[in-house]
């Protein structure tokens, strides 16, 4: 039956197969205000249905010649989309030679550590990093922070964000001596304004959040980082089914990396880490992993 | 038409011949850095020298970086633009596609299939691999205990690429990982439903602090299983 193919609901899905609806085909023909009135669904519900029908339909018909399947990239472009790929600073030389130039586009970094030791700080810098301009070697683009432990201080970013600007001004001097010395027109406030800041307090809004995410992307292009704040901590506490939050964490895990493919950002999430008890020995280990 | 699969293989210094004969359906399953991807990385760099190969990726764990380095290792040192040229020819064997959900793989399928229907017909090179790392990412977020709509999705999607597999003289390589189990063993994560469907099973492991990998059978229609074997990426 190839009504199971189609990523609809399960009530849409049951009420489609009792009324008869079997196979693609027999939805071809049919219009929406006619299946919402067999089905008893509202009319945008149907229109939802046919129009994930046509489009599975769409991408059977269509028959690519140059490539295999539609999206697809063969590996020669992909190494030479790799090298172009620019990186976000994270303003330590070190931590960049570690990562390979810095945090990647189009890759979902983790970051854990023990409490206290800087993480809700780097995801700060890397927030205001990303939006240092083209012509200093950075993405001039905006930021997504989603904090859902409430550790995101804006005096402290308003400090990032100023000491980013002298570095900025420092580092023009330095190359640009002998020209005029042309001031740097950001301001904090600027850097301010470009971060979008989500407040979480459940996993249920955090789960919602990360749905919504692609229809905010899609209207704000410019994003170019995306940084949650600890990603397990409403997971870690007061959840009952443990599959089920398994389930629930390696599938926000996949809309994340989809999101980081299709829109080109990076996306860096931060982690507790716990200890885990092996072979009579303790060792850190990233909580939930 | 005999498909030797040892020609997929080569590359691993395997101390005996795996030999896959005919319609090939296998599946390797391992804990966590155990070199799956690799394997997989190796095999594609092998075979795409004469044949083309499909990668779906499903964890972003596909590094063309890595499929350069390993043709680099294999071809004699000679100018840069030979090695350049060379390398084209074969990356652009070589086609990768993120799925990230198992809606989105049946799609890329039903496109393959019609894909190979037409390609039946004419000559030249020829899709003769198709990897997917991993199916149990894709499946384990539709796995429910109430619903059983998960695993008729598990079950169809193993049969299609079984069909694939068949008609159209198609080795599938699919990665599969494993979880704990009870006592602390680790079982493989697409549990007893999933066992039918490969035909070929390999199990593969790290020792911890070296390099060298362990392989063993758990199941072949020709070979008896629970041979093993090290190797050295």
């Amino acid at each position: 039956m190839e009504i199971w193919r189609l990523p609809i609901s399960a009530s849409q899905r049951g009420k489609l197969i009792s009324a008869g609806y079997t196979s693609l085909s027999s939805l071809s023909s049919i219009s929406s205000s006619d299946l919402a009135r067999e089905l008893k669904v509202s009319e945008s519900e149907a229109m939802n249905i046919l129009k994930v029908a046509s489009h599975s339909r769409g991408s059977e018909t269509s028959n690519a010649s140059c490539s295999i399947v539609e999206g697809a990239q063969s590996a020669w472009d992909m190494l030479h989309d790799e090298e172009s790929l620019m990186h976000i600073t994270t303003s330590s030389a070190d931590l960049d030679n570690i990562l390979g130039g810095g945090i990647r586009c189009k890759e979902v970094t983790e970051i854990g550590g023990v409490p206290g030791i800087g993480k809700t700080q780097l995801g700060i810098q890397v927030a205001v990093n990303v939006q240092i301009p083209n012509d200093f070697g950075g993405l001039g683009g905006k930021a997504i922070y989603i904090d859902t432990e409430g550790s995101f201080m804006v005096e402290r970013a308003f400090q990032i964000a100023e000491a980013c600007i002298e570095d900025m001004s420092e580092y023009n001097r330095f190359l640009r001596k002998d020209f005029q010395e042309c001031k740097i027109k950001m301001l904090p406030q600027d850097i301010l304004e470009n971060i979008f800041y989500f407040r979480i307090c459940s996993y249920t809004e955090q789960i919602a959040l990360i749905n919504y995410l692609d229809k905010f992307l899609s209207e704000h292009k410019d994003v170019k980082v995306i940084v949650v704040d600890s990603v397990t901590f409403h997971f870690r506490q007061d959840f009952d089914d443990m599959a089920l939050r398994t389930r629930v964490l390696s599938g926000m895990a996949l809309k994340l990396m989809n999101l980081a493919k299709r829109f080109s950002l990076a996306v860096v999430l931060l982690n507790q880490v716990t200890t885990k008890h092996t072979e009579a020995s303790f060792q850190l280990a990233l909580a939930l992993v | 038409m005999e498909w030797n699969c040892w020609k997929m293989l080569k590359g691993i210094n395997m101390s005996f011949l795996l030999e896959f004969k005919g319609l090939i359906c296998c599946s390797e399953m391992g804990p966590s850095s155990s070199g799956k991807t690799q394997v997989c990385l190796r095999t594609a760099s092998n075979v795409a020298r004469n044949h083309m190969v499909l990668y779906l990726d499903t964890g972003n764990s596909f590094s063309p970086q890595r499929i350069a380095y390993f043709l680099g290792k294999t071809i004699s040192p000679s100018s840069a633009q030979a090695k350049n040229q060379f390398l084209q020819k074969v990356m652009s064997n070589i086609s990768c596609h993120s799925v990230f959900d198992i809606f989105a793989m049946f799609d890329v399928l039903h496109q393959l299939e019609s894909y190979l229907r037409c390609q039946d017909g004419r000559g030249g090179f020829q899709m003769r691999l198709l990897i997917v790392d991993s199916i149990s990412s894709l499946i384990s977020p539709v796995l429910g205990s109430s619903s059983t709509l998960g695993r008729a999705l598990m079950t169809s999607a193993g049969y299609l690429l079984k069909k694939l597999a068949h008609q159209h003289n198609l080795a599938v390589l699919i990665i599969n990982h494993t979880v704990g189990g009870e006592g602390g063993s680790s079982k493989p994560a697409l549990g007893d439903s999933w066992k039918c469907i490969p035909h070929s099973r390999l199990f593969l492991s790290c020792d911890r602090g070296s390099n060298t990998y362990n392989v063993s059978i758990l199941r072949h229609p020709s070979m008896a299983s629970g041979k093993a074997a090290r190797f050295v990426i």
